[in-house]
């Protein structure tokens, strides 16, 4: 099938973030250097081929870019400067707003009016939930001198919410998947994947959502990795407790430090505190290849989630120090924060990438299995 | 020569006409005459980078001072972030016109024009002064860069009246560079008639194409075509080659340069007959710069058997440290580079040759030689002494004979047998002149035996030296006194000279009472009645006072005769005690106590017999006369000490007694004041030295003043008029101080060398050492000198241990050669001096210098070519037990080869251009090994293939017929397992990942500019671009011309080449010559008079 060429798609990638691929004269040196690829999997230099010639199709069936974790070490060898880690970057984002069916992606990622018109929408839904429904705003305070937050917001309302917001996110990531799916495996006539293939592959899913094993295979960037791992459980850990469990972890009676519904909050704070610190001071310092360059959806993501932690922090301090109406107002700023943020960051944005990367690796290797398992009967 | 009012070079160029007058005009037109114009000027920063090459200062405050200035700017304070500042500065000053000057002026265009345009004036006023394009580099063009600038400022078209001159042009041409592009010049010039001088660099002319196997697309053998070439060179009558040889600098106008050449010492005269017999015997390697470091070559060499010329060479940096600290100047770095390879008799000879007494000096010597060596800088510095002491113990002196001068029948009188005195009688014996020791005692040795105690210096080591230098027919005479059975007439009326060298034996008193009871002795007179008259009385509590080696000696001789307690009593603290660290040490396990910061006070007597001595406690005052800080006393402090005997070792003075007073003329403290340059004293014929003169000192210092005045003496009685003495020997002016380290040269050695802590000789128990006087330390052993000789890092790589001299039939080796300064006049100057190979180490992912198998293609052109090392055979390489990359001589061949291309070429972390040549040299090595591997698997990793022009495709063709494998795909990295490399890449055109394991690698490194191209620029006027080649005058016209007349480049210096081309460039700047020699005038650019033009009529208006 003959793909044809566009040469005004340089023009859409500047807007995430590509720089000018034209430097690149395809030496291979990228591809040589990085400890990811294969045979069946040439990147970036193939990657960057196909961004260069403008074959929109080869790319939107392209797993590549989300196996590459950006160790930069392409970047810092590469003859001509032509930053092969950060055009990866870039394909993913655009690669984001392939997936995306409602094509909200695609005006967030080019437009901060977009972003940050329909971030300040959703907050202003939540501010008059609140404005029209809250609780009694009672002063007095609990036994052990507590506010009494579940007054104000009992958290069987809330949890209804919670699970509302869940299934939206559900929703659109979902089905994002399943686009994502036709495009990589589906539109690709030559590869016929057995079903048991997605059984037993469906372990790579798993290991790779929950632990990003293959990200611990760049070796020049353990700490990062490391770092990941903590936002990544505290934030998982978090979720679970609101959307899950918020009857046990939104309560108003003060446990001792030592209950599990403390020790899991302050883990959750503390990896988030310091995992987003980090992301944030090597972003400003610029420091390594991965931080050199940052689209502006990379810092709304770390700011918002910061803002999202602190506030609960303080919705946390103000609760157990008995300061009922600093509680209320911290609350509803938190989840004025917390909700957009989900909303726009999770099925449309950067934190899509907790969905795709997984699937991604376990899509290639469905495809890598199934051809190995084609070849093999012509071998033999 | 008017050069006084002309600039030293001076240049015209065609830009002027071409942009400047334009330029000019155009302004004319639109601004006639108009002298009030109000102008703004901006300097680029970039002249700020050149300090050297610009007095910008100069020029700013000229162009300040002009009055139609009415704005200056830098681009260092330029506000570029705030335009409106500019702005407002335009409206203030009602600019009317602004200038950018600099070399790369057009950069601020932009701004400026925005700042016009804001102000409302007409954004086309910005004007752009381009030094470059007006050939101004330097700081000789000063006035060029003065008449320009004021030209556009008062609209005075610069070039309207432009002054030239008109010189007649030299027939001669300086040629630097004598590679292939040399050559080719050379010759071209040489056969029209004209007179040239080839100067290179290394030792023999021919380049880089010298190493080549083959060329390619030919496929000819290199050596074939370039041989007759420098053959001719070599023999041509017009040429005069330079070889060793740089410019250091150039004055002049064109067609009239004058040209310093420095001439570098070749330590080998045009008598050598290329037989190589030297080469066998030197025992100094270092790594081979022609054999581009695949194998040693020796510090006496020749590139190659066919060099032109074909002499050979000494590679000698300078004097090493160690030599420089001797004070006899002893060839240290000789003896080390011999006994390292085991030549223990020639080791001896060349000491014995500067040392008369090596046996003592290997003992008792202070081995300042030791405190300079370099190799502290690394771990320990080589153990000199003890490397001396195992040469005259392994190799007897009984069987060396030293050549003598034919006799001069000049008889030589000397008074004293100490080191000053024998070291005298060793080098004027040597000299040819009858000489006698007169000696006072019973035995000869002064200090040396009367002051030193057995266990330091065993008295059989002292005869040999003795007996040595009594061999050598000096003749000793004991018990003769001056002044008693030997008058000052009989040695005037018997002897041509006179050497007086009678020591410091008198012992100083110290001015306390009882200092003549019994059981108080003076230092050196107690060890001396130890040495030479066998006492061996001594009290079971001794006290030694002082802090010398005497009074160290004088305790462990105490200790040894068994004295229950010893104690040395100083008046300073440790830091100030003159005794040697080591001998300080010895004392103390030996038992000995001592005491500091306490002087004596009393001596307590009873029936005149000492009983104990009454000290003062002392403290440290402010620094006297020495630099050493005073004691003293601290009042009511004091102790008693029982003592039965005290040794006092304060100091010694010279006797004096027996001297004719009258006429030789005493310092204060009685030593003998002599002429400093030669060691004479008032009487004619007379020549004084040692502890005499200076006072008590060391061994070695005594011996270096007998030195001097032997060669003194030997001046004076070959009636040489020059009395002032210099020591020719020992290269005194070249004497430099010696120069602290600098962090990067000892992180160099770091590198080089790994550490290697000294070998220590052993010492006997110290029961032993207690109760007998044997020698404390033990010798070396065979293995340890050597090794410890093997330490020594060769500073200056020739050690002059002679060798060489001495199996030079023609007699061609001359150590004393110097650097030369040779200047010569020269119409024409053709630069040719080439490139410089990618240093390969720089990219680490390659592993060049980690892994043994990773080799330049250079190295692999030296290995392939039937004259290399290898004598054409591909070997791989390993690891040696030091950590060197050695050849396996007797390895396998590589199965498989890897090239990889582009190696520091299309890399913008390294050379961002295409070094040109790579793609098809690499194809080269890649038929060289099909050829002599038939059978192995060759890859080439190429970006791009670049194969242009006549014949090159083609010969990419046959390659890949051969069998040759072409991937496209730049390797990330090389990696070894198991002496297997790796080498993964993206093999593109088939689109999947190669993984090679291969067993050689060979890199193919790109050209880069010479590094010292800048300053040869400087030095001419010329310009480099970016990059660091020659900046043509243009690309495509005058690709050999330069921005300076009457000189041209030619070959690779300009830009990466290949042979065909470079020759070609090198025949076309011959061609330039020719017609400027041809048509005998050249015409330039007189800048002063056009600026004084310029100036003129500014006055005027």
């Amino acid at each position: 099938m003959s793909e044809r060429v566009d040469p005004d798609f340089i023009k859409d990638m500047k807007n995430y973030g590509a720089s000018d691929w034209n430097a690149c004269y395809h030496c291979g040196n990228c591809t040589a250097i990085c400890p990811f690829t294969e045979s069946q999997a040439l990147f970036p230099r193939k990657g960057i081929r196909q961004m260069q010639m403008g074959l929109k199709d080869s790319l939107a069936s392209n797993v590549d870019p989300w196996l590459c974790y950006y160790c930069g070490e392409c970047s810092d060898t590469c003859p001509r400067n032509a930053n092969p880690g950060e055009l990866m970057m870039a394909l993913r984002r655009y690669l984001t707003t392939i997936y995306d069916w409602t094509g909200l992606a695609r005006k967030f990622y080019k437009s901060k009016k977009w972003e940050f018109g329909i971030m300040a929408f959703l907050a202003l839904i939540i501010m008059a939930l609140f404005i029209f429904f809250h609780g009694p705003m009672t002063k007095e305070l609990t036994a052990e001198g507590g506010v009494q937050l579940n007054t104000f917001a009992p958290w069987k309302h809330i949890e209804i919410g919670d699970w509302i917001m869940a299934g939206l996110l559900g929703f659109f990531l979902i089905s994002n998947i399943l686009n994502m799916y036709f495009k990589i495996i589906l539109k690709d006539k030559k590869i016929k994947i057995p079903f048991t293939l997605y059984i037993t592959e469906l372990w790579s899913l798993v290991i790779n959502f929950f632990t990003q094993k293959k990200f611990s295979k760049c070796e020049r960037d353990r700490t990062y990795w490391i770092t990941h791992l903590l936002v990544m459980t505290s934030y998982t850990i978090m979720f679970i407790l609101i959307v899950v469990f918020l009857g046990w972890f939104q309560t108003d009676s003060i446990y001792p430090w030592w209950h599990g519904q403390r020790l899991l909050g302050y883990y959750a704070t503390f990896g988030l505190i310091i995992g987003i610190l980090y992301f944030l001071i090597g972003r400003y310092k610029k420091d390594t290849q991965k931080n050199k360059y940052s689209h502006f959806t990379d810092w709304s993501f770390l700011i918002l989630l910061l803002l999202t932690t602190i506030t609960g922090i303080l919705v946390h301090i103000f609760r157990i120090s008995g300061l009922p109406m600093m509680t209320y107002y911290t609350y509803v700023i938190h989840l004025m924060i917390l909700f957009p943020m989900l909303m726009i960051e999770v099925p449309f944005s950067k934190w899509s990438h907790l969905a795709y990367r997984p699937f991604a690796i376990y899509f290639y290797n469905l495809k890598k299995k199934a051809l190995a398992r084609q070849l093999q009967p012509a071998i033999q | 020569m008017s050069s006084q009012v002309l600039v030293d070079v001076q240049g015209y160029h065609f830009l002027i006409r071409e942009i400047l007058l334009p330029t000019v005009i155009w302004i004319q037109n639109d601004f006639a005459m108009n002298t009030n114009s109000n102008i703004g000027v901006c300097f680029c920063e970039y002249l700020n980078g050149h300090p050297e090459s610009f007095r910008l200062s100069e020029l700013v405050s000229y162009v300040n001072n002009l009055n139609a200035v009415a704005a200056l700017w830098n681009e260092s304070n330029l506000p570029l972030s705030n335009v409106q500042s500019v702005v407002s500065t335009i409206r203030n000053e009602n600019l009317k016109k602004i200038l950018i000057v600099g070399n790369r002026p057009g950069h601020l265009k932009t701004f400026f024009s925005k700042a016009m345009k804001c102000a409302g004036r007409d954004p086309e006023q910005v004007i752009l002064v381009s030094f470059p394009d007006h050939g101004i580099f330097q700081k000789n063009d000063q006035d060029k860069a003065r008449a320009l600038i004021a030209g556009i400022i008062y609209d005075y078209p610069y070039d309207r009246n432009i002054n030239t001159e008109t010189s007649t042009v030299h027939p001669d041409t300086v040629i630097i560079g004598g590679g292939i592009t040399g050559i080719q010049a050379a010759l071209e010039i040489a056969n029209g008639g004209h007179k040239v001088v080839l100067v290179e660099r290394t030792s023999s002319i021919g380049g880089h194409m010298a190493m080549f196997d083959k060329t390619f697309p030919t496929l000819d053998c290199a050596a074939c075509i370039l041989t007759p070439k420098m053959v001719e060179v070599g023999q041509h009558p017009n040429i005069e080659l330079l070889t060793l040889s740089e410019v250091v600098d150039i004055s002049g106008i064109p067609g009239n340069y004058m040209v310093k050449i420095r001439k570098k010492a070749r330590y080998v005269t045009d008598k050598c007959t290329g037989c190589g017999e030297c080469e066998k015997v030197c025992p100094i390697e270092i790594s081979s710069e022609f054999e581009s470091g695949l194998v040693n070559r020796k510090a006496i060499y020749r590139n190659f058997p066919q060099a032109i010329p074909n002499t050979y060479a000494i590679s000698r940096t300078g004097m090493p440290f160690c030599k420089i600290a001797c004070p006899i100047g002893q060839d240290v770095e000789g003896y080390m580079a011999l006994t390292a390879k085991g030549k223990f008799k020639e080791a001896h000879e060349l000491i014995r040759r500067t040392n008369a007494l090596p046996s003592i000096c290997g003992r008792v010597c202070y081995h300042s030689c030791e405190e300079v060596c370099k190799r502290a800088c690394l771990d320990e510095p080589v153990s000199i002494r003890n490397v001396k002491r195992f040469i005259t113990e392994k190799y007897s002196s009984k069987k060396i004979r030293l050549k003598k001068a034919d006799p001069t029948n000049k008889k030589v009188a000397i008074v004293g047998s100490g080191p000053s005195g024998l070291a005298c009688a060793h080098d004027l014996i040597l000299r040819g002149h009858d000489v006698s020791i007169f000696e006072k005692q019973k035995r000869a040795g002064g200090m040396l035996i009367t002051g030193i105690p057995e266990f330091r210096l065993p008295r059989k080591i002292l005869n040999e030296d003795i007996n040595f230098i009594k061999k050598l027919g000096v003749k000793i005479l004991l018990n003769k006194f001056v002044g008693k059975n030997l008058t000052f007439d009989e040695l005037r009326s018997g002897y041509d000279a006179v050497f007086l060298a009678t020591g410091a034996h008198k012992s100083l008193e110290i001015g306390l009472d009882n200092e003549n009871a019994e059981g108080v002795v003076h230092g050196v007179d107690f060890l001396r009645s130890v040495n030479l008259d066998d006492n061996d009385q001594i009290g079971k509590k001794v006290v030694v006072i002082g802090g010398g080696n005497t009074a160290i000696d004088s305790a462990r001789v105490a200790v040894r005769l068994g004295a229950k307690l010893v104690s040395i009593v100083y008046r300073r603290s440790m830091d100030e005690m003159p005794a040697t660290p080591g001998e300080v040490k010895a004392a103390r396990e030996e038992g000995v106590l001592i005491s500091l910061l306490a002087a004596p006070k009393e001596f307590i007597v009873k029936n005149n017999r000492i009983i104990a001595v009454r000290f003062a406690k002392m403290k440290l005052g402010e620094p006297d006369e020495s630099g050493r800080r005073r004691p003293v006393e601290i009042k009511g402090k004091e102790f008693v000490q029982e003592a039965d005997t005290v040794i006092i070792a304060a100091s010694q003075k010279p006797e004096v007694d027996f001297l004719e007073k009258d006429k030789i003329k005493l310092s204060k403290w009685d030593t003998m004041v002599v002429n400093e340059s030669n060691l004479s004293i008032d009487m004619p014929g007379f020549y004084a030295g040692g502890d005499a003169v200076s006072g008590p000192s060391s061994v070695v210092q005594a011996m270096a003043m007998g030195k001097k005045a032997a060669l003194a003496i030997d001046s004076y009685l070959n009636k040489n008029t020059n009395q002032n003495y210099r020591d020719e020997e020992l290269n005194m002016s070249e004497k430099e101080a010696i120069p602290e380290l600098t962090a990067s040269e000892i992180e160099d050695l770091k590198q080089k060398y790994k550490v290697e802590k000294r070998h220590r000789p052993t010492e006997i128990s110290l029961q032993e050492r207690r109760t007998s006087f044997n020698e404390v330390e033990r010798t070396l052993s065979e293995e340890e000198a050597i090794a410890e000789a093997k330490r020594c890092l060769n500073c200056t790589i020739c050690s002059i241990c002679r060798e060489c001299e001495k199996v030079c039939d023609p007699k061609a080796i001359d150590y004393n050669m110097k650097d030369e300064i040779l200047e010569h006049n020269a119409g024409n100057i053709i630069l040719a001096t080439g490139f410089k190979p990618f240093d390969a180490g720089r990219i680490k992912e390659y592993g060049y210098g980690k892994y043994p198998n990773v080799f330049t293609s250079l190295e692999f052109e030296r290995m392939v070519n039937a004259s290399g090392p290898t004598g054409g055979k591909i070997m791989l390489r390993k690891r040696n037990d030091d950590g060197k990359l050695v050849l396996e001589e007797n390895g396998a061949p590589p199965q498989s080869v890897a090239i990889i291309h582009c190696v520091g070429s299309r890399d913008q972390n390294y050379h961002a251009y295409c070094s040109k040549v790579c793609c098809m040299y690499s194809l080269k090595i890649g038929h060289l090994l099909k050829e002599k591997l038939p059978g192995s698997e060759i890859y080439e990793f190429y970006i791009d293939l670049r194969a242009f022009g006549k014949g090159y495709e083609e010969f990419q063709n046959r390659i890949v017929q051969e069998g040759v494998h072409l991937i496209r795909g730049l390797p990330a990295r090389v990696e070894e397992k198991n002496k297997r490399l790796f080498i993964r890449s993206e093999d593109i055109i088939n689109s999947r990942l190669s993984e090679l394991e291969v067993d050689m690698v060979i890199l193919s490194i790109g050209l880069e500019a010479q590094p010292d191209a800048e300053q040869i620029s400087l030095k001419l006027g010329l310009m480099v671009d970016e990059n660091g080649w020659f900046q043509e005058a243009n690309y495509n016209i005058g690709p050999t011309e330069t921005h300076r007349q009457a000189i041209t480049i030619a070959g690779a210096c300009q830009g990466p080449k290949d042979i065909p081309d470079s020759v070609a460039q090198g025949s076309a700047a011959a061609a330039r010559v020719l017609q400027n020699i041809l048509t005998k005038k050249i015409k330039f650019q007189d800048d002063v008079k056009n600026l004084r033009e310029i100036e003129g009529v500014i006055h005027e208006r």
